[in-house]
Parts: structure tokens; sequence; C-alpha cells
């Protein structure tokens, strides 16, 4: 039961009460207080009455005379004249009862006043005894609208009272559904404050709250920047600060397995040839730092990629794989090169290098990829110095740039391009909105993004496809009243034209633009901070939601995506898909969820494959999730 | 202030124990005969209020009652009314009470031993009804009273008691001018001119009064209510007809 409710209760009973207290009170008071008056009325009525008649002569005219003129001029309602024998010998009535009073009332307040009596005597000789009633009505509706007074000024006195009672209990607990909203984020890690109140006792509550919302958002804090340590130890090497060979293969596999969107790119392996033999010469500790500075050069590589990751595979063997990289042999010796300019002179003339690269596309496994990978490694070895080697892809139609060009430009033109339909949904299980990749029609079929986008970007024709894609995000949005996430390229975001575009295409349509999710890859946009916050002026100005996709714990890290005024972030597959099995990604997951929340971002997983891990995402905080183990929720 | 100051203990005294025994007295004689039973405490009662004096004419009193219990109406009225008659001097309001006119319950008269025309009627009056002659039969009446023989002008107001054999007869008038008993119609000094008694100013069937605060402001009302205080039921008669 609510207080108000308890409030009112209240009221109502004390006020019931006083009513009825009153009510007895003052119409048993009145009560007495007339049944008197009216007994001594009727005593001395009949006194006098008796006296008059006892001197008149008493024949039957003048006694009725007598009688009949004090019954219609006086307030009677019986006077009685019996003889000495108690026989009848005249009477007057008023048989009239109480008006609008209900007979309940009248049993109730029951007036047994005793009539007067009095002796008329004829001379010596008793001549009767009179008795007289006098009319009691007026004291029965006088009392009865007493009482309906004092009823209707209770019934007043109660709104009053009740609806004053209420309007001030819910100014009064106010701060108490302020606090309930506080633990409520709390719950849902979200660190919020509550203004303190006047009331005395709920500003301690609320203080306390306070301090307890602040001491569980330190604590979380704490423990999430704690584990993310010890994930990075888990993670990476000790001594080249890469990722070790599983988490590596992982983020491969991630990649590979990113069936909606679909990737491609290349992956490079450098072996250092006779590792043993290097270090014997120049010793464990100078061998270390020069393994160090190898890796400094292949993280610059990596970072100038859209998507990818860099690894130790094992002592000798350094990975590495990006996305979007279309010429493999070209990624191989730009790496090589880059090395050697890094080490320069200081380089032990013993360090031979060996590069091996391959393209990888959507339906590999990362076992085929590491098999090309060797096998151009084992061609490389062959040369005496440093070498790169590479192996082409056996699957792609395509072998050159125009016959890619070609193949792109008529898909687009004849087909235009096609959006996927990928659900995401949120901790209900409610549909969050649909995730459309691009699809293009190449080879007979449609392909996935992974398939042609290496070459879309090497030929420049990203541009073109993302006004594509942006044209059928809106034509779909015009027809049907999903929400609708379409990744567009970083090239897109630079582009002021797009930007322009963009914004004069969605304020004519504020209804579409008001179901449009945009989002970016993570890497590239958070590189172009400007223009990324021009997107969002853009977004706030027109109503469509801006996020970042494929996003890492080192977005969170590197950045200040406070600035940005981002909607969402789409967390990388590869955290989704070791959340089951590792405890320290689940901590991680909760604190980047801890610190989105805390500035107002919704987190995402991509990539969710295990149906079991849905709860688990959730559990860590995760807002909703995406991949191929999510269904369309039934509506 | 002194005078009531050094007055208040024994008067204190006094009440409280009148109190106590009138507790006493209606705890030890609870089981005996009900009409007698008043009588005993009206003794106590007098004797604690009034001193001994008072307590023995009342103590009389009873005893007269209690011989003529057995005795028919006649007797009854005629011995009441001498022994009132007897019993109590004439003497004036004015100088008995300080007042115009005061009616006084047996009681108060008997202890002033002193009466006029009311205090008489009254008092014979509550003998009477103790003896059991019932309320029909007995009026208290206003009467002019002529003085100084026939053919004088000369009258005042004064009250005697009728006692009526049967409702319809004319009474007999219990005087105490007059002390012998006569029939009203032999009384030409005498012109009746209202009557009455205590029929319907109780509630019918209780002995009590319910205390109703109105009483005390009627003469006769007054008197009545008094007599209840007393423990003095005139619906009882000391010794119930058979």
């Amino acid at each position: 039961m609510t207080l108000r409710k308890q409030l009112w209760i209240a009221v109502a009973i004390i006020m019931l009460l006083a009513l009825l207290v009153s009510i007895v009170a003052s119409t048993l008071s009145a009560r007495n207080y007339l049944a008197q008056q009216i007994l001594t009325k009727n005593i001395d009525n009949a006194a006098s009455l008796a006296l008059s008649l006892s001197q008149l002569p008493k024949d039957d005219t003048t006694v009725e005379l007598q009688i009949a003129s004090q019954f219609d001029t006086g307030h009677y309602r019986h006077i009685r004249l019996e003889d000495p024998s108690g026989e009848l010998m005249l009477e007057r009535h008023n048989p009239e009862t109480p008006r609008g009073v209900p007979n309940w009332f009248i049993d109730t307040l029951n007036f047994d006043v005793r009539p007067g009596v009095a002796q008329v005597s004829d001379g010596w000789s008793s001549f009767g005894t009179l008795i007289v009633e006098s009319q009691t009505n007026y004291a029965y509706e006088e009392l009865w609208a007493g009482t309906l007074r004092l009823t209707a000024i209770f019934t007043a006195g109660l709104l009053i009272i009740g609806l004053l009672g209420s309007f001030l209990l819910g100014r009064l607990i106010q701060p108490l559904r302020h606090v309930v909203e506080q633990a409520e984020a709390v719950g849902a890690r979200r660190f919020i404050t509550t203004p303190e109140p006047r009331t005395w006792e709920f500003r301690a509550l609320v203080r306390a709250m306070n301090r307890l919302t602040e001491h569980v958002r330190v604590m979380l804090v704490e423990e999430s920047k704690r584990l993310e340590r010890l994930k990075t130890r888990l993670q990476h090497d000790d001594v080249t600060g890469l990722l070790a060979r599983e988490p590596f293969l992982a983020r491969l596999q991630a990649t590979l397995d990113n069936r909606h969107a679909g990737s491609s790119g290349s992956l490079a392996v450098l072996r250092i040839h006779d590792l043993a033999t290097i270090n014997q010469i120049v010793g464990h500790q100078n061998l270390d730092a020069l393994l160090a500075r190898i890796a400094k050069v292949v993280e610059q590589a990596v970072a100038h990629t859209e998507y990818g990751a860099a690894g130790r595979l094992n002592g000798s063997d350094i990975a590495v794989f990006g996305d979007s990289i279309a010429d493999s042999h070209r990624f191989a010796q730009s790496l090589l090169s880059g090395v050697r300019d890094a080490l320069g002179d200081d380089a032990p003339d013993a360090l031979t290098l060996h590069v091996a690269a391959t393209l990888y596309h959507p339906e590999d496994t990362t076992g085929e990829v590491l098999a090309r990978a060797d096998l151009a490694l084992a061609r490389a070895e062959l040369e005496p110095g440093d070498a790169v080697a590479h192996e082409p892809h056996a699957t792609l139609p395509y072998s050159d740039q125009n016959q890619w060009r070609a193949a792109i430009t008529d898909a687009l033109d004849q087909h235009g391009v096609e959006l996927g339909r990928f659900a995401v949904i949120d901790a209900d299980h409610q549909l969050m909105h649909h995730e459309a990749p691009m699809r293009l029609f190449l080879d007979g079929e449609l392909r996935p993004a992974g398939y042609f986008m290496p070459w879309a970007v090497r030929l420049d024709l990203i541009r073109r496809l993302d006004d594509a894609v942006l044209e059928a995000a809106l034509s779909r949005l015009q027809t049907a009243g999903e929400r609708l996430a379409i990744n567009l390229s970083v090239d897109s975001l630079r582009d002021t034209h797009f930007r322009q575009t963009l914004e004069s295409r969605l304020q004519q349509d504020p209804q579409a633009a008001g179901r449009l999710w945009v989002e970016f890859p993570a890497r590239g946009a958070l590189a172009h901070p400007a223009e990324l916050r021009d997107l969002c002026r853009i977004a706030r100005l027109t109503g469509f939601t801006v996020g970042l996709e494929h996003a890492g714990p080192e977005a969170f890290q590197a950045h200040d995506l406070t600035t940005f005024g981002l909607h969402y972030v789409k967390l990388q597959a590869s955290l989704t898909h070791s959340v089951h099995r590792s405890s320290e990604t689940q901590a991680l997951i909760r604190g980047l969820c801890t610190l989105a929340h805390s500035i107002g971002i919704l987190v995402i997983a991509e990539g969710c494959d295990i149906s079991d891990d849905i709860e688990l995402l959730m559990d860590a905080g995760i807002d909703a999730v995406t991949g191929s183990a999510v269904r369309e929720p039934t509506r | 202030m002194l005078l009531s100051c050094a007055r208040t203990p024994p008067q204190m005294i006094r009440l409280l124990s009148v109190v106590l025994m009138l507790a006493l007295g209606t705890w030890t004689l609870g089981t005996s005969d009900a009409g007698l039973e008043d009588f005993a405490q009206l003794e106590e009662v007098a004797a604690i209020r009034y001193g001994p004096e008072t307590a023995d004419r009342v103590r009389e009193w009873r005893e007269l009652l209690e011989s003529l219990a057995d005795e028919d109406e006649q007797t009854q009225i005629a011995r009441v009314n001498e022994f009132f008659n007897r019993l109590l001097r004439y003497q004036d309001d004015q100088i008995t009470w300080g007042q115009e006119d005061f009616w006084a319950t047996p009681l108060e008269a008997m202890d002033k031993g002193a009466a006029d025309c009311e205090d008489y009627s009254i008092a014979k009056y509550v003998s009477l009804r103790k003896l059991g002659i019932p309320d029909e039969r007995l009026r208290l009446f206003y009467v002019r009273a002529r003085i100084g023989g026939p053919g004088s002008n000369l009258s005042q107001a004064h009250m005697v008691l009728g006692y009526f054999e049967t409702p319809r007869d004319e009474p007999l008038v219990l005087d105490n001018l007059i002390t012998r008993i006569e029939r009203a119609g032999e009384r030409d000094d005498l012109t009746p001119i209202f009557s009455f008694n205590s029929r319907g100013l109780w509630p019918d069937g209780a002995s009590q009064s319910a205390a109703d605060p109105t009483a005390r402001l009627s003469r006769w009302r007054r008197v009545l209510e008094q007599l209840a205080e007393y423990g003095l039921d005139l619906e009882q008669p000391i010794n119930p007809t058979p």
C-alpha cells in the first residue's frame, strides 16, 4: 500500500472518530438538556392548567374549551384528562412525527420524557387527573440537522486535511524516489548522485546513498584497472609487448569469422633466421632489445591498418595481419624495409629476416591462412639473405586492379548495393536495431564487404559505395519502420562533401533520421577526431545515432570519448569470443561498460556466436549483442 | 474566615461519619423488612446530622408508625394527625428558617421542633404514605382559611392534607389549626383552591429520582428529592399489606 493511501486511511479514521465523538457528545448533551426542559415544561404546564381548571365551573363545554385552547395555542403532543377512577374524560392528541428525520435516529435518541401530571379538583372532591405531554418533534428535527451539519463539516475537513497531507507527503518523499532511481542506476552500473533534500532523515539516507554509489564506482574502476593489467600481462609477450600466440590467433579467427561484415586483408610472418646463433653472438639482453625494436615497427604497421593485430607466434616468428590490405606482396616488402630502416646499422651482421605474406578472405580458416604463409616462408628461406615471398589466394576470381575495378563498378551500376539484415538485441531481448552491412553482386553471387573491400579502398571506390549504402538505407527506412545501422568508411567520414550531403539529406527526412544508426571503424575514426566531432554535431542536429564499430579496449584507454557525443560503441568480436573462457575478459568488458555508461555511451558486443555468451555478456554490463547466435526476436 | 476554618474539621468528620454510618446501616440492616430499614437509616442520619434530640423524635415517629402498621386507616390518620400536631409547634417560616416560605421535610421539621401549615401537611402525607395509603387517596390542599369565626372577612392562605376514603368521596381534612379530623364539607371555614400529590413526578416504578437538577427548583419536588436522599421510599410501606 502506498504511503498516500495509508495517510488517507489514517485521516479518514481520525476524522470519523472525531465525528462520532462530536456527534455523540453534542447530541447527548443537547438531548439531556432538551429532555430536562421538556419535563419541566410538562410539569409546570400540567400544574397551571390544572389550577385554572380547578377554579372554573366544571361543565363539559368549559373544561373542553379550556383544554382545547391550551392545546391549540401551545406546543403539545398530548393532553388528557382522566376522572379519579382512571377513565378517559377528554383528550387532545397531535400524532405528527418529526419531518425529514430517519426512524433509526428517532429510535436511538428516544426522548422518553415523562408527562406532567396534575390533579384537578372540584371543591374538595377530586375532579380528575390531567396528563400533559409537550411536542418533541422540533427537538428531533433540530438534533438531526445538527448531526448533518457536523457530518458535512467533518467531510470538508477530511478532504482538506487529506489533500493538504498528500500534497505535503508527495513533496516529502520526493528524495525517496530519487534514491530508488539511484539504486537502480547503481544496479545498472551507472553512478549518479542525488541532490540532498531538506528533510533530515532523508538527507542522511541520500548522503549515505551518494557515499555508497561513489564507493561502488571507485571499487569497480579499481577492480577493472587491476584486471586490465592482469589481462595485458597474460595476453602479451613479455619481451616484445606483442600479443602472445593464442590471443593473436583468436584475433585473426575473429576477423575471419566476422561473417556478416566479412573481411579480408593480408597476413605476414616475419622470421628471424637462426635465432639461437644470434643469441650466442649478441647475448640474451641485446637480442631482447632487438626483438623489441622489431616489434615496434610491426605495431606501427598495424596502426595503419583499419583493423589488425601483431603477435609473437614463437621465439623467432612475429606475425601481423591487417584488414583491407589488398596487396600482400607489397605489405611484406614494406614490413621488411620498415624493420631494416628502423634497425639501421645497429643490426648484427648475422641477422637475416624472411618475410612471407598471403591474402586472407572471409571463408578461410586460420589453419589455411597460416599454411599458405608457411609455404611462402619456406620459399623465402631458400634465399641466402633477407627475402620476401608471397603466396596468392587460390580462389579469387579477379586477378588484377582493372578486373576488380570493372567488376565492382558493374555490380554497383547494374545491381546497386544490397544491405544485409542482422538483429541487435538488448538485455530484454528486444530488438535494438538491425545491422545492415553492404553486399555486392560479384562473380555470380552476393559477396560480403570483406570480399571486395580491400580493392574498393585501393581503387578509391569506397566513397561511391558509401553513397550507395546511404541511399539504400534511406529508401529502406522510408518503407519499413525498422531501425537500421549502416557501416561507413573512414574515407567518407573525412570527406566534407559527404558530411554535408548527409546533413542535408537527413534534415529533409527527420523521420528516417531518427531511425538511422551510422557507425565507423573505431580505430580509423578516432584517428580523425575533428571530423568525428563534426559528424556527431550533425547527428545532434538531424537526430540520427552515431557509433563506433570494431572497438577494442584501446579505444577507451587512448581517447577521451566524452568529447564527441557518441551514442554507442560496438566491441570487437575478439573480446566477445573469449568471454566464456576467460574471466579476465569478463572483467575487462565490465570495466569498459562501466566507463562507457558513466559517460552515457551504450556498449554493444559484436560477434556473439555462442548463445550462452549472450547472458554472460549482459551480466558483464553489455547493453546489446549481435552475432550469429542472436536470433530475431519474435513479436 | 478564621471562624469558618475552625469549623471545617468537625464538619468534615461529621460528614464522613454520616457516609460511613449510612453504608454500615445499609449493610447491617440489609436483610430486615424493606419498609423499616429506611427508618433505621433515617434515625442514624438524624443522629449524626442534627443530634440525639432529633434522633429521639425520629425514633418516636418510627415507633408510632410501627405500632400503627396493623391498625385500620381511620386510626392511622387520627394518630398521625395527633402525633404531628403534638410533636411540632406552629411557628412562622420567617422565624424558623429566616425566609418567607420554606417547605421542610419531616426530618427538618422535627429538628426544629416547629412547623407551619405545609410542613405539617407534608409530614402527615409522608407518614400516611409509609403506612400504605396510596397516593390517589391523599392530596395536599391549598385552602383559603377564614379566621375569626363565621361572617369574618379575614382570611389567610393555608394548607391541609386531604384523605379520601374512596377517590370520589369528600375527603377528611387533617389540619394543624383545628386538630380534630372532620369531613371537608363540615369545614366551611376552608375554601379549597388547588390540590396536588406526588403522582407523575417520579418515573414509573422508580423509587429513586434520576438526579434531575431541575428538581431542586420546585419546592414540592425538593422535598420529595430530599426524602429519597434520606433513603425514605414512599412507594414502600413499612408493613406491606398482604
